[in-house]
């Protein structure tokens, strides 16, 4: 049981703004990763996937912002918890990577003493035996000739090769959970599929939990375990990969499945496409909130948001529309 | 109909390397474009696809006389843009009855757009200039083709600032638009946005290729945009082209290596289904500044040997109009093993 529950996020609410007029960014969200196991995130831009694990890491500023409900890792409360003894968690046995590899590396250090950095903070390696550890580590991420690129900045290394970095630095300290906020997004399709394989990798080799967090549906796909759609701040449907695709439930997964370009597509149809764009925090529609957008929409859907129902054992869905499986 | 269009024969842009008036005379150059040749027929979209660094956009920017080619030909409508070996290269001036018939539709939305001019002034700047229109008239033309991208009339009195990116985007297209064009660029119009988002833009740029008869060099990384948007595909690898062919025949057989290994990266439609296995791919892309002898792909491809490293493959028709840069493409093609060929450099 305790495995199962090795990462939990409940009810989860983040609210952004002047104290007077703030407006949830997230409203509940509840998810779990079991150890060893990869939970995939997607959604639109806005839908609140990187606040979920920035709360998480305790990264959102404390000033006009609240958050409430609970993040427990390994039995312990993140939220709430004194910055000095998060420090010891994070970064160590949980480590984030970025999205933005050409902003996320400092241009003035070398790329051996920023992972250095990171050693000696949390392991208190120092000298030979840190240097040392470093090249292992560049060599694991398949970085060549380790060695030379140990003293480079960060400007001489491609996009791939900042990520593959990042990486580097993420699992430097063995960490049971790796979160990794579109690590591929910025990325060529080839330096993507490697950057996957290295995430596999690691989590067959080192036994890792692993968020994905991801706007591709594809890329999500190949990775995850389970995965949960968000859309404006709620999990809007959640089962494992094999579900998702072969039926997706909700009219917004739907959609987004549908606005994928196809492999083979030469009929040149019209692409499926969802209308108009995901609300802001300020103008959220009364009901549900992807109800303006939605094809299936009811009366129901505008007044009432719907509870996430659990159709089938391991499949939930938030709408209204979607009936228990026959 | 076949006429083509834009001819662009051996075009080469080289970079000098280093700064100053020396820079030219050390001969270090980037050779970002290196012998590229394709023509697009008239009404036909040509995607040109390849990692980043491949020269991709730098092709894009030399068509339009953007930037300065370094040698070669580009020929628009059967008139010389730019061609070395007969001396022409037109200025500012002259290229200017050229501009309002080709036009270019950037990647970063955000970025492209003043934000201290209002949507109609930013739409409305090139009809003034190229005096197609003046004062309300010129307005008017504009809402026009703001409407014609699915923006309404009133957007034009708004900021940037205070659209979404799809939004943003379609501004840019209107933009475009407004001078009435024959030929797009469009460099990676995509990227910047969401997948429900792409796909509402992709859309309105299919449907006005139709209904305007327009001819589109879109340039991507997105093999899949391509595929739905293009009818002809070019794969550039280090600045030269290693096949081109119609999209069906390039996507369902691919025959290059590069090309094979690129398309085999693109994530499964459904992941969960049986598919094939990943080509992998050695390394990164070369840097430009050190490009490697013979084939540039050698150091990369897994079925290389000596004579890739010697010789460079030209551009030669196997199938069709289907053409590839390849000494090996037909036993490939006919399932040879891999080697294990490791360059001497």
């Amino acid at each position: 049981m305790e495995n199962e529950k090795f990462f939990e996020i409940k009810d989860l609410v983040v609210k952004f703004g002047p104290p007077k007029r703030r407006n949830a960014v997230l409203k509940g969200i509840n998810l779990s990763v079991p150890k060893g196991k990869v939970l995939g995130l997607v959604g639109e831009s806005g839908c609140g996937k990187s606040v979920t694990m920035l709360s998480a890491m305790g990264l959102l500023p404390k000033r006009n912002c609240e958050i409430s409900g609970s993040i427990r890792f390994d039995g312990q409360e993140l939220l709430n918890m004194p910055v000095k003894e998060l420090q010891k968690i994070r970064g160590k046995r949980i480590a984030m990577v970025f999205q933005e590899p050409m902003t996320s590396l400092n241009p003035v250090f070398t790329i051996g003493q920023q992972l250095a950095e990171v050693l000696e903070q949390h392991e208190g390696l120092k000298g030979e035996a840190n240097k040392k550890k470093v090249l292992e580590l560049l060599n694991m991420v398949a970085i060549p000739d380790p060695a030379s690129v140990y003293d480079y900045y960060p400007f001489k290394l491609s996009g791939g090769m900042r990520q593959r970095v990042m990486i580097a630095m993420a699992l430097a300290c063995d960490p049971e959970l790796v979160i990794a906020d579109e690590p591929t997004t910025a990325l060529d399709v080839t330096t993507q599929a490697q950057i996957i394989d290295l995430f596999q990798d690691l989590q067959h080799k080192l036994n890792t939990s692993i968020v994905f967090i991801s706007h591709d549906l594809g890329v999500i796909g190949e990775i995850s375990d389970e995965i949960a759609v968000l859309y404006a701040g709620y999990v809007m449907e959640h089962c494992d990969v094999t579900t998702l695709f072969k039926n997706p439930c909700h009219p917004y997964t739907f959609g987004l499945m549908a606005s994928r370009q196809g492999r083979s597509m030469y009929n040149k149809e019209r692409l499926y496409n969802i209308p108009g764009m995901v609300p802001s925090a300020e103008n959220m529609p009364k009901g549900c909130p992807f109800a303006p957008r939605c094809p299936k929409a009811g009366e129901r859907c505008r007044q009432e948001v719907p509870e996430l129902r659990e159709i089938a054992p391991g499949h939930t869905v938030r709408c209204w529309e979607v009936s228990e499986h026959v | 109909m076949s006429e083509p269009l834009i001819e662009v024969r051996n075009l080469k842009k080289h970079f000098p390397l280093g700064k100053g008036p020396f820079a030219k005379k050390n001969g270090r150059v980037v050779k970002a474009v290196d012998g590229v040749s394709f023509s697009i027929n008239s009404g036909e979209s040509f995607g040109l696809v390849g990692e980043s660094g491949s020269g991709k956009s730098t092709t894009g920017r030399c068509i339009l006389n953007l930037l300065k080619p370094t040698s070669g030909q580009v020929y628009y409508d059967g008139k010389p843009l730019f061609d070395s070996e007969k001396g022409i290269a037109l200025n500012k001036s002259q290229m200017l009855p050229f501009r309002r018939e080709m036009q270019l539709i950037f990647q970063d939305p955000n970025a492209s757009l003043d934000p201290r001019m209002t949507v109609g002034a930013i739409v409305e700047e090139g009809i003034r200039k190229h005096k197609i229109a003046q004062g309300a008239e010129a307005s008017k033309l504009a809402g026009d083709f703001l409407e014609l991208c699915g923006l309404e009339r009133s957007t034009a009195k708004r900021y940037p600032s205070e659209f979404s990116g799809g939004q943003k985007q379609r501004i840019g297209i209107a933009r475009a638009l407004a001078l009435s064009p024959r030929f797009i660029v469009a460099d990676e119009p995509l990227s910047a946005l969401d997948v429900s988002i792409q796909s509402q833009v992709l859309n309105l740029m299919s449907e006005l290729k139709e209904k305007l008869h327009l001819t589109f060099l879109f340039i991507s990384h997105d093999l899949k945009t391509v595929e739905y948007f293009c009818d002809k595909i070019g794969v550039l690898y280090l600045g030269t082209l290693v096949e081109t062919g119609t999209t069906p025949e390039t996507m369902t057989r691919p025959l290059h290596p590069y090309t094979q290994a690129l398309f085999s990266a693109i994530p499964p439609d459904d992941p969960t289904a049986d598919n094939p296995p990943r080509i992998p791919m050695i390394g990164e892309i070369p840097s430009a500044t050190n490009m490697p002898s013979g084939c540039k792909f050698h150091t990369r491809c897994p079925y290389a040997v000596e004579r890739c490293a010697q010789e460079e493959p030209q551009l030669t028709c196997a199938e069709g109009s289907h053409c590839v840069a390849c000494h090996r493409w037909k036993e490939i093609a006919e399932g040879c093993a891999p080697t294990v060929y490791t360059s001497k450099e």
